[in-house]
């Protein structure tokens, strides 16, 4: 399969990557393309009847009992904030609403 | 004291032939001295590991204590410590202080050690050589312009020119066992739920596993024994009765079978590793081991399915970072998706975003059935052929890597290239099962790594093989010259 610069940039908004004008050129479109074919290989293997595999001990999810076992942590979690983006124990973010 | 092993100098501290702080500085000055030639360290923490130490030195005079008090180590980077930075290796979190313990960081802490410091990585683990990591390449104590591997590539090397006794690693496609092949050390990947993932950066949540690396199977023994264990925290982790490690050290390996899949003596391998590890068997083999070939037919397919499953998950996982909560935020958004876009792109490397594009497309609309579903089946297939091989055999042998390390800038320019040094591990991690890398000789005065294979929970038999190995070899003892 090839792939374009249009392709890259669509996968770029769905994983919300801003990737400027440099990243892409003529490499990342033919790195993706390149790695696209290697993975195509298993698309020739017969897989009918095998159930995919979600964890390999085959372990249920477990459920806690409904205890309280954790303090308020909110202050010491916002206290790492990256520019001091937090005002009365909300994150600042531009405006999203009008 | 640098070579010494940490049976060996646990004695000397409750001998009183040396503190713990004494020990501690001691590994500080070796940090200061070599680290500068490597770069194996994001974050020396001096000041941290002296107050560790003389609290570890008033636990020493009590009977409150065990093999692993006082005894210095480090931690790779993708372990929460909480009050230190913990960056992963990216810039994205170059700013960020961890407000809490990862699990492993705390049963060790409880065990008694001294943390020196945090080891440099690929950046979120993702690569094969430490080329990755936002504070630069790690060199290679063996040849300085060689990579080290990757991920936990700072760990391998410290380790290896013997800048601390023990230390942590993860392993998601090979990352503890293909830097130690490279390093001439041993790491481990544990099976998965063994060691709790709680405050481990998650880079493949279902691949993940943290491991540790060590000289020697007898102190790789010791540094699992203390990180293994049920964590409530994390929910894939497995509740199962505590195995003694050291214990079943001694164990004959007589009569005991091992099985050498033919498709890992193909090809890709360079016949002069391929003769190191063949040298290797022949010593197990005088031991009383059983040697039988097997096959594990769609070994093939590990890295595409692994090229799937991790990327997928990856952009899952690091959909977290936004720049909103924790992390790097770029400088004046314009609006919210402007903040989401620009903080990534800054905050990530270029291996990084390339798998988080992989992962975002084998999981968008009209694609999730032909890649990550099919993948997950594959893996399915690839675990079968595991359960067959261990109905006839005990563990598996074959080589780690393809080859000895190459050299830095060599293969970065192709990601295809540096994937296919996974060829050996990746079928692992996809069947969640343990395995080790040892030292077994060297090509071109590089190191050459055998990787041992158990069946789920067999690490202690696993272990128990590469001890055996040591016992009538020296391998694991070689120090690089300039590191002596």
């Amino acid at each position: 399969m090839s792939f374009t610069q249009d392709d890259v940039k669509k996968l770029a908004h769905l994983a919300r990557l801003a990737l400027d004008e440099k990243s892409f050129d003529h490499s990342i479109v033919e790195d993706i393309s390149n790695i696209l074919q290697m993975i195509g290989q298993i698309s020739e293997i017969n897989t009918t009847d095998v159930q995919p595999m979600a964890h390999s001990q085959a372990a249920h999810q477990r459920c806690r009992p409904d205890e309280i076992t954790e303090p308020n942590v909110r202050d010491v979690m916002q206290s790492i904030v990256p520019n001091n983006a937090v005002v009365a124990g909300l994150y600042l973010v531009p405006k999203v609403v009008e | 004291m640098h070579t010494k092993s940490i049976s060996e100098l646990a004695a000397g501290l409750r001998s009183k032939q040396f503190s713990s702080v004494e020990l501690t500085k001691f590994f500080l000055e070796r940090i200061k001295k070599f680290d500068p030639k490597l770069n194996s360290l994001i974050t020396v923490t001096n000041d941290q590991a002296l107050v560790a130490a003389e609290t570890a030195d008033k636990i020493l005079n009590t009977s409150n204590t065990n093999l692993l008090t006082g005894i210095p180590m480090l931690h790779k980077d993708i372990f929460c410590t909480a009050g230190i930075k913990t960056s992963c290796g990216s810039k994205m979190l170059d700013n960020f202080i961890s407000p809490y313990d990862a699990t492993v960081v705390t049963k060790l802490k409880q065990a008694g050690t001294v943390m020196l410091g945090k080891t440099n990585m690929d950046e979120f683990a993702m690569g094969s050589s430490n080329e990755n990591s936002f504070y630069g390449p790690v060199k290679n104590p063996w040849d300085t312009s060689c990579v080290p591997g990757g991920s936990s590539g700072g760990s391998a090397a410290a380790i290896a020119a013997r800048l601390a006794p023990i230390a942590t690693g993860t392993d998601t496609g090979g990352s503890t066992r293909q830097p130690a092949a490279f390093c001439g050390i041993m790491g481990m990947k544990p099976t998965y739920g063994l060691v709790s993932r709680f405050g481990m950066i998650a880079y493949a949540s279902s691949l993940d596993q943290g491991g540790p690396m060590a000289t020697s199977a007898a102190d790789c023994a010791i540094l699992l024994q203390a990180m293994a264990g049920f964590d409530p925290k994390d929910s894939t982790s497995i509740d199962k009765p505590e195995i003694n490690y050291t214990q079943a050290l001694t164990t004959s390996i007589k009569n005991l079978k091992i099985g050498l899949p033919q498709e890992f003596f193909n090809a890709s391998l360079n016949p002069a590793v391929a003769s190191v590890i063949n040298n290797a068997i022949k010593e197990l083999e005088k031991l009383g081991a059983i040697i039988k070939t097997i096959s594990l037919p769609n070994s093939h397919l590990s890295i595409p399915a692994y090229y799937i499953i991790a990327p997928a998950e990856c952009s899952s996982n690091l959909a977290r970072y936004d720049g909103v909560r924790f992390g790097h935020r770029c400088k004046e958004p314009l609006d919210l998706e402007d903040l989401y876009k620009r903080s990534r792109d800054e905050g990530f490397g270029a291996e990084v975003k390339r798998r988080i594009l992989i992962g975002t497309y084998v999981l968008s609309s009209g694609y999730y059935d032909a890649y990550y579903i099919k993948a997950q089946k594959i893996r399915n297939l690839i675990t079968s052929d595991f359960t067959k091989a261990f109905n006839e055999v005990d563990v598996i042998i074959g080589p780690t890597t393809p080859d000895v390390a190459f050299k830095i800038g060599q293969k970065n320019t192709n990601p295809l290239d540096m994937y296919l040094n996974d060829i050996y591990t990746t079928s692992l991690n996809l069947a969640g099962l343990p395995g080790l890398s040892l030292p077994v000789g060297f090509v071109n005065n590089m190191p050459v790594g055998m990787q041992i294979i158990g069946n789920s929970f067999q690490e202690a038999k696993i272990l128990n093989v590469a001890h055996q190995f040591q016992q009538i070899t020296n391998w694991h003892q070689q120090v690089p010259t300039e590191f002596a």
